[in-house]
């Protein structure tokens, strides 16, 4: 069973890596691909530190490496330097741009230099070479993924995302909290994230939803059901309906109601005025 | 009696049964409710109805009845959020629309949203 999210000390970050064959029972991923990913998240981290602090200021260094999925634990060391005290940590910066990158904070994001790019780079060949890869930093998880890989691209070469944003301007972009009516459907259950499909109840159309600090057992007794799902729901300005939600609730609903039975059971009255709210 | 497998329903249609207030609508929307138990319609409300049903006017005295009444309100119909990409622009309709009656002013702003909705598949 997953447990809920992990939490790992300041200064240190995690890496681990899903396969891409959802099928096997433990994760089997090229070598390659980690040692590429790991190289990439480093890099990532860098170029936040040195944004920071104006040069890099810390040396990352393996904690320790597991296999069973491949994971890496990083932690950061700072590198003694003359006349200059008081550094941010670059782990902490490089959390700060994700969590940017992921709002479509651009330019808050790209106050991290090169990270950006380094996050894209992290991304390539999710669901091809490797299905998808966990970062935690502190108290946060991310997921890097196609997700992410649009999020930072649309950062890092914004001229490719222009031209279909602006075709539509009425669109929503950022993050809201929402609800979604729906059945759920495909799970991917590894990891620390996993991963469900939302068939909305109204028009049929599939939303991507990940689930933070959920118990395995709870989503597969959602699993073809009918639920509310409750969470944060990103928009990229491309659709009317969010991109991704993060999902805090997920709450079912019973097939089988009779709601004729509540046909007069309340005491006459009118839609209440909304004309003093807030006063 | 409108022939649709979508329906919109506002607070004012939900407070007329509920009430029973239009007796002469009642069997009607009775047919509605049932029709959509079967699937053979699918009946969407806002979340905003939740807001506009008056507990204090619930009749039983059990207080564990209101939450099974919300959770039955929820399973029985389909619940739509009014979404950022709805609410934007919802305005520029609203003030386009001439004065119409305190329940057909509630129910203009949110079956317009829905008519939003077509354009995401509804």
């Amino acid at each position: 069973m997953s447990a809920p999210m992990d939490q790992i000390e300041e200064g240190r970050v995690r890496l681990r890596v899903h396969g891409a064959d959802a099928d096997r029972e433990e994760d089997s991923v090229p070598a390659l691909v980690f040692a590429a990913k790991l190289a990439t998240l480093v890099r990532a981290i860098n170029a936040a530190d040195k944004a920071v602090n104006g040069k890099v200021s810390h040396e990352i260094k393996i904690e320790k490496l597991s296999s069973s999925a491949p994971t890496a634990l990083l932690a950061e060391e700072f590198i003694p330097q003359k006349m200059k005290i008081g550094y941010a940590s670059g782990i902490g910066a490089f959390a700060d741009c994700v969590g940017a990158i992921l709002e479509g904070r651009a330019d808050q994001a790209r106050q991290y230099g090169s990270c950006v790019e380094h996050v894209y780079r992290l991304t390539t060949g999710a669901r091809k070479k490797f299905e998808y890869a966990e970062v935690w930093v502190h108290n946060q998880i991310f997921r890097v993924d196609q997700f992410l890989s649009e999020r930072s691209e649309a950062i890092f070469r914004p001229e490719l995302y222009k031209a279909e944003v602006q075709a539509d301007l009425t669109f929503f972009s950022g993050v809201a909290f929402g609800s979604f009516d729906g059945t759920v459907q495909v799970a991917d259950m590894r990891g620390s994230l996993p991963a469900i499909k939302l068939v909305l109840s109204a028009g049929g159309k599939q939303l991507d939803c990940i689930c933070k600090d959920f118990h395995v057992e709870k989503i597969r007794m959602a699993l073809n059901r009918r639920v509310r799902v409750s969470g944060k729901a990103f928009y990229d300005g491309r659709s009317g309906l969010p991109r991704r939600i993060e999902v805090f609730d997920i709450e079912g609903t019973s097939p089988d109601v009779d709601f004729t039975k509540w046909k007069g059971s309340f005491e006459q009255f009118d839609v209440p005025g909304w004309e003093g709210d807030g006063e | 009696m409108i022939h649709s497998n979508h329906l919109y329903w506002d607070t004012c249609i939900f407070i007329s049964y509920l009430t029973d207030s239009m007796p002469h609508m009642t069997s009607e929307i009775d047919t509605y409710i049932r029709d959509a138990k079967k699937g053979k319609v699918s009946i969407y409300y806002s979340t905003v109805v939740l807001a506009e049903i008056r507990q204090e006017k619930f009749k039983s005295p059990n207080s564990s009845d209101i939450s099974q009444f919300f959770s039955d309100l929820g399973s029985a119909f389909i619940a739509v959020d009014p979404l950022p990409t709805i609410m934007a622009p919802a305005i520029i309709q609203l003030t386009q629309l001439r004065p119409r009656p305190l329940n057909a002013k509630n129910a203009s702003a949110f079956t317009f949203h829905v008519r939003r909705y077509s354009r995401f598949g509804l």
